[in-house]
């Protein structure tokens, strides 16, 4: 579902991400780990086109992030950290804005199946600067899965959100990838969180992609660690010897 | 390469959206409320101003005819659409900064936000959201002056007890057309300083200057490099000197006056300026002057109008559609 090849960013003589490659299979829950700075987010925003890589290239759903970028975005939906939409607005008319412009024939049906699916049909006709941080994160969401896309980024996607949120969140990440097959691509800190939802895992550092495999590979391979915890600093701590997988 | 329609339907799609944002900010309904009492204050002054002239003019006719003599110098004419000449002010001024604000704030809005990685991770290429956002903002400034300019038009009638004629009206809608062109090119200027400048703060800063500059500096340059200014009343009047000598004088002075010419046009201002004034017949040269020969007449300050505005939205366009990575400035 997402196949990239060599992937590179480089700003002047700073490389933020250094030839990376790697495949995510169709309905996987990728969980995407660094450091901060690793280049997990200039990742996303290559493969969700808003950067153009200075070299390699990369694949989603068989479209080029490039050369094919109208196609990409129909078919991905992503969600940035600290999700803001417009404040003005109502939750519902962000939908209908994001619906439309999706070319979605029927937005008001699309709207009132993804706001059910989201639990969020209470506070649809509130203003987005009137909702707490969980509901404006799930009308973030919403405007994300409303076109039903192939592939969904979300960058750090629990990050202040409460406990309940956060559990709240990760049903519906798992539901998503359930029920309507969506293929998960999230950047996340958390890895308690990771552990629970994700299938694979690709760790970064500094740019470089140290290690990749499936959660239960990973789990299998490093069964002396108690924890994902202990296991990505296993896997960090001495990056640069690891071979990658 | 998406059917003509769809690409049509998404412009449109984003340009509704940007007017029902801006109909939401608070800042531009109170800039829309200034603008409306503006417009009433002003026309209420000058009809004060008017009715002034007239009494004054009424008691020197009866002390002439006291005296048995005849009045020589005309009543004061009444020309509706002069005493509109504060709200022309009002525009070049209070107008311009709006178009700044909006400029400003169409951009901070989502680069400031994520909005933005939202909007460009859609089916949407930058050349529909530049198109998008410039329509938008530019229906609501028609929007804008339109209600100005109705709002001229009934307060001319309330207060001044006067229904201007098809003719008037019909300048009154010029007015309205070349007011949202006026509005729009700051619009442009400060969208295009928004989309350039790394720190959006400093886009509001530089917009300012621009402003400043463009507003108030250059036509300040020129109405000081103008002769007849310096002089309350101008300088040849004063001096009796009637228009055909004026012209052999200044005639004189061709070099001079091109030099002034050249400053005050670099100020769409003084262009829109000119245009209105002569309109309206602010410039008393042209009351009674037929429409077509008004126009004809200003046709080189309504070429400059609309080749700033072109040229702004020309900047804007390129800008958004060279830079790659929107998201950084």
């Amino acid at each position: 579902m997402i196949e990239i090849k060599n992937l590179t960013k480089k700003y002047g003589a700073f490389t933020a991400l250094d030839g990376i490659s790697l495949i995510v299979k169709k309905g996987d829950i990728f969980g995407f780990l660094g450091h901060n700075g690793a280049g997990k987010t200039t990742t996303t925003n290559m493969l969700t086109t808003l950067l153009e890589p200075t070299g390699g290239s990369a694949t989603i759903a068989g479209f080029d992030i490039v050369s094919q970028s109208m196609d990409v975005r129909r078919n991905i939906g992503y969600v940035p950290e600290n999700v803001q939409l417009y404040d003005t607005l109502t939750a519902y008319e962000n939908l209908e804005f994001f619906a439309q412009l999706s070319g979605i024939s029927h937005p008001r049906d699309a709207i009132g199946e993804t706001l059910e699916f989201l639990q969020a049909t209470s506070f649809a006709h509130k203003k987005i600067g009137e909702l707490s941080k969980g509901m404006r994160q799930r009308i973030g969401l919403a405007q994300a899965i409303i076109h039903k896309p192939a592939v969904l980024f979300l960058d750090e996607p629990s990050a202040g959100l409460d406990p309940t949120g956060i559990i709240q969140l990760r049903e519906i990440i798992i539901r998503l990838n359930k029920e309507e097959g969506t293929t998960i691509f999230m950047n996340s800190h958390l890895l308690v969180e990771v552990a629970k939802t994700c299938t694979a895992i690709g760790v970064l550092n500094h740019g470089k992609l140290v290690y990749t495999d499936t959660l239960a590979n990973t789990l299998k391979r490093f069964k002396n660690e108690d924890s994902l915890e202990k296991i990505y600093f296993s896997i960090n701590g001495d990056a640069d010897n690891k071979p990658r997988n | 390469m998406p059917p003509r329609e769809m690409i049509m339907n998404r412009i449109a799609i984003i340009a509704k959206k940007e007017f029902k944002e801006i109909t939401r900010s608070q800042i531009l309904i109170y800039m829309l409320a200034l603008l409306a009492i503006l417009t009433v204050s002003s026309l209420t002054v000058s009809f004060f101003v008017f009715n002034g002239q007239v009494n004054e003019y009424q008691q020197s006719l009866d002390m002439l005819r006291q005296l048995g003599k005849e009045p020589t110098a005309p009543p004061p004419q009444l020309y509706p659409l002069n005493l509109l000449r504060g709200v022309v002010d009002h525009i070049e001024i209070v107008g311009a900064i709006i178009g700044l604000l909006l400029g400003y704030i169409s951009i901070s809005k989502e680069r400031n936000t994520d909005a933005l990685k939202l909007l460009l991770t859609r089916p949407v290429t930058k050349k529909e959201v530049a198109y998008g956002k410039i329509l938008g903002n530019s229906l609501f400034i028609l929007v804008l002056m339109s209600i100005v300019g109705i709002t001229a038009a009934l307060s001319i009638y309330f207060i001044g007890g006067i229904a201007l004629s098809s003719a008037e009206l019909l300048k009154v809608l010029l007015f309205i057309i070349f007011s949202t062109m006026y509005i729009a090119l700051f619009f442009m200027i400060s969208f295009f300083l928004s989309l350039h400048q790394r720190t959006i703060s400093h886009a509001l800063i530089l917009s300012f200057i621009v402003w400043l500059i463009v507003v108030l500096v250059i036509p300040q340059i020129g109405d000081t490099m103008d002769p007849d200014n310096q002089v309350q009343g101008g300088l040849f009047k004063s001096m009796n000197i009637d228009k055909p000598l004026e012209k052999q004088i200044m005639g004189k002075f061709s070099g001079y006056e091109s030099m002034r010419e050249f400053i005050e046009q670099l100020s769409v201002t003084k262009n829109y300026e000119r245009i209105i004034f002569a309109l309206f017949g602010i410039k008393s040269t042209y009351n009674g002057v037929p429409l077509l020969a008004i126009l004809g007449d200003n046709i080189g300050n309504i070429l400059l109008l609309i080749l700033y505005v072109l040229l702004g939205f020309t900047a804007d366009y390129v800008l958004l559609l060279r830079n790659k990575n929107y998201l950084g400035g």
